[in-house]
């Protein structure tokens, strides 16, 4: 930010126009020094600006993100195919998910506007006069210069005056337009969102009922789910009511031998199996329940005939 | 004229006040207001009691700027040709001829004393031969010499048998000075002064460090000083509030803005300054205005004087 020095101290044919040749040497320097200024002046709006839209970016995307998302807006955004294609043809690059955040895209917007608006705001006042009030040790001789020049006035005090603004704008420093306390608070509040961005991020954390709840699809219209199914399970099981008490009573008799998993004791069980050998009838069902595939109950039924004629051939060995 | 040479008027106009100062105790601000008037070619108006040494300052800056002093007692019997010079009869050789006699007028500094006990007629003489810096007598115009400065005062409490200058007379006057008394030390200073042994009762000797001619060349580069543009339109509207403003009944005129933006000049070149602040106007604006307006009677009523209504009227534009 020392600019102004470096303006002061150019070679006078630098940037000479027709107008200016006209002029003493000290005018044209004067000239060429506030120029310099006002160039310094849009410096400081633009990084006051830079770093106020930063902030606003990422407060915008730390707290749309903590909603859960951009009220009426999906979770993610389509990139536009010409970006894509841009992208994929000046910087080599193919996204894998050609879609953004909603919320990093609405913060972007926000910071955009917000460097607009304060650019706009900060070079409202003639940049000059910032200049002069961020020095004020020079400000009514600069002040003076200027008009002096604007009129052109080359008399031998204004000539003098030229000479002793531009030692004075050598001392002097456009540095004194920034405000570096408020700068470096903005750049520490900037670090600390990116922290609870980042955090936020990581954690998953997000605020369910503040934002309407986001699909996870990508919709390109149509605010409301495409899901058509069961929602309601009372409107298909009907209201719910009492069911009257019987008044017929019926004995029931369940044959439970040759079931392996019936009332009788194990001895019984493991009996009735080896008496009665394998059976398709009913009373293998109960059997067959502990199968679901067919080709197992036939391994089972191989597997049975088996023990049965070792155990058989054991015994007539005995 | 290199900007060496105007460093080094610069620094013998600081020369002046030094040198004056070996005479004059205290009065540092009318000492500064009178330098001013010099080199912005104008006229003083000095409201002094009697004995407050104005007439030992005028003569001390005369002294210290080799310029010419010379000093008239205003008394209702005073003709006008005893200002401006008469014509008289010489003879020399057998013949007769009409000579004009030059007057006191004729000199660079002037000191016009109690101008208010003078005749309309001879203060309209005297004034006229300010304004014009020439003297017309017998169809024949002599000019005056330069720089001219005339310094007239009026006693301020011994208002019988006088002649009070009108509004339009004082108007030609480009300041107008009020000597106070000054502070119990300086007085102690001013009688250790002129009553000690040393000096024997005299003026300290002072040393003349301008000359004439470096004054025109001061009082042609005071011109030259550059203002802000805003600087000069605060001034303007500075005049024109005392034309609108509800404690003057009778404002400031367009000679009073031209006066105001040239001696804030003049000062700005005596500080050593190569241009005009707000500050050089503020100091200005009182010796500028204060003869130039009418308070009304309700302000004066309240006790406001033309110095207090200045200082609102500054604090407003």
């Amino acid at each position: 930010m020392s600019g102004t020095q470096t303006a002061t101290a150019t070679d006078d044919a630098e940037g000479e126009t027709d107008a200016d040749a006209d002029q003493p040497t000290e005018a044209r320097r004067i000239r060429r020094a506030l120029t310099e200024i006002r160039r310094e002046g849009w410096k400081v709006a633009v990084i006051y600006a830079v770093v106020d839209a930063t902030l606003a970016t990422l407060v915008v995307n730390l707290v749309a993100t903590f909603l859960g998302g951009v009220p009426r807006l999906p979770t993610r955004l389509p990139i536009p195919p010409a970006v894509l294609r841009a992208l994929r043809e000046t910087a080599g690059v193919t996204l894998a998910e050609p879609t953004v955040s909603s919320a990093a895209v609405v913060g972007a917007a926000v910071g955009l506007l917000v460097f607009a608006v304060e650019v706009a705001w900060r070079i409202r006042r003639p940049l000059v006069e910032q200049f002069e009030a961020a020095n004020p040790a020079l400000r009514e001789s600069l002040r003076t210069a200027r008009d002096a020049v604007r009129t052109d006035r080359h008399s031998r005090m204004a000539r003098r005056l030229y000479e002793s603004v531009l030692d004075d704008l050598k001392r002097s420093s456009s540095i004194g337009l920034l405000d570096l306390r408020r700068i470096a608070v903005t750049l520490v509040l900037v670090v600390a969102v990116s922290f609870a961005t980042i955090h936020l991020a990581v954690a998953d954390i997000t605020l369910a009922g503040l934002g309407d709840r986001p699909d996870t699809g990508v919709q390109t219209g149509g605010t409301q789910s495409d899901y058509t199914g069961l929602q309601d399970g009372s409107s298909i099981l009907g209201e719910p009511e009492d069911v009257p008490e019987g008044s017929e009573n019926l004995d029931a008799t369940v044959d439970t031998s040759g079931s392996g998993s019936g009332q009788g004791s194990d001895a019984a069980s493991a009996a009735a199996y080896e008496d009665s050998g394998f059976s398709s009838g009913d009373a293998v069902e109960s059997q067959r329940a502990g199968f679901t595939e067919r080709e197992r109950l036939e391994d089972a039924e191989l597997i049975r005939e088996y023990n049965l004629r070792i155990r058989q051939q054991e015994t007539s060995d005995e | 004229m290199s900007e060496t040479d105007i460093d080094t008027l610069q620094q013998r106009l600081g020369r002046v006040r030094e040198e004056v100062g070996k005479r004059i105790v205290g009065q540092r601000e009318v000492l500064e207001r009178l330098l001013v008037c010099i080199i912005a070619d104008g006229n003083a108006l000095l409201e002094s009691n009697p004995g407050l040494g104005k007439t030992t300052m005028v003569r001390t800056v005369a002294d210290v700027t080799d310029l010419d002093f010379s000093r008239i007692q205003n008394t209702p019997d005073l003709m006008p040709s005893d200002i401006t010079g008469t014509e008289i009869i010489r003879e020399s050789g057998g013949n007769r001829e009409f000579v004009f006699e030059k007057g006191p007028i004729f000199a660079n500094v002037v000191l016009a004393d109690e101008i208010n006990r003078a005749t309309p007629k001879t203060q309209a003489a005297l004034l006229e031969a300010m304004q014009e810096k020439q003297v017309t007598a017998a169809g024949e115009t002599y000019a005056l010499p330069r720089p001219f400065f005339v310094l007239a005062t009026q006693n301020p409490i011994d208002q019988e048998g006088t002649y009070p200058l009108p509004e339009a007379q004082t108007d030609r006057f480009l300041l107008k000075l009020v000597l106070d008394y000054p502070s119990y030390e300086e007085e102690r200073d001013i009688v250790n002064l002129y009553t000690g042994g040393g000096s024997g009762g005299a003026a300290p000797e002072v040393d003349k460090v301008l000359t004439r001619e470096e004054i025109k060349e001061i009082q042609s580069l005071v011109r030259e000083v550059p203002i802000a543009d805003d600087v000069r339109d605060r001034a303007i509207r500075l005049v024109r509030a005392t034309r609108e403003a509800e404690t003057v009944d009778f404002g400031a005129s367009p000679r009073a803005s031209m006066g105001l933006v040239l001696t804030a000049k003049a000062r700005a070149f005596l500080q050593g300054r190569n241009h005009v602040s707000w500050e050089d106007v503020e100091a200005m604006a009182p010796p500028i205005l204060r003869h130039r307006i009418l308070l009304d009677f309700r302000a004066e009523r309240e006790g406001l004087t033309t110095d207090d209504v200045i200082a609102d009227l500054v604090d407003e534009v």
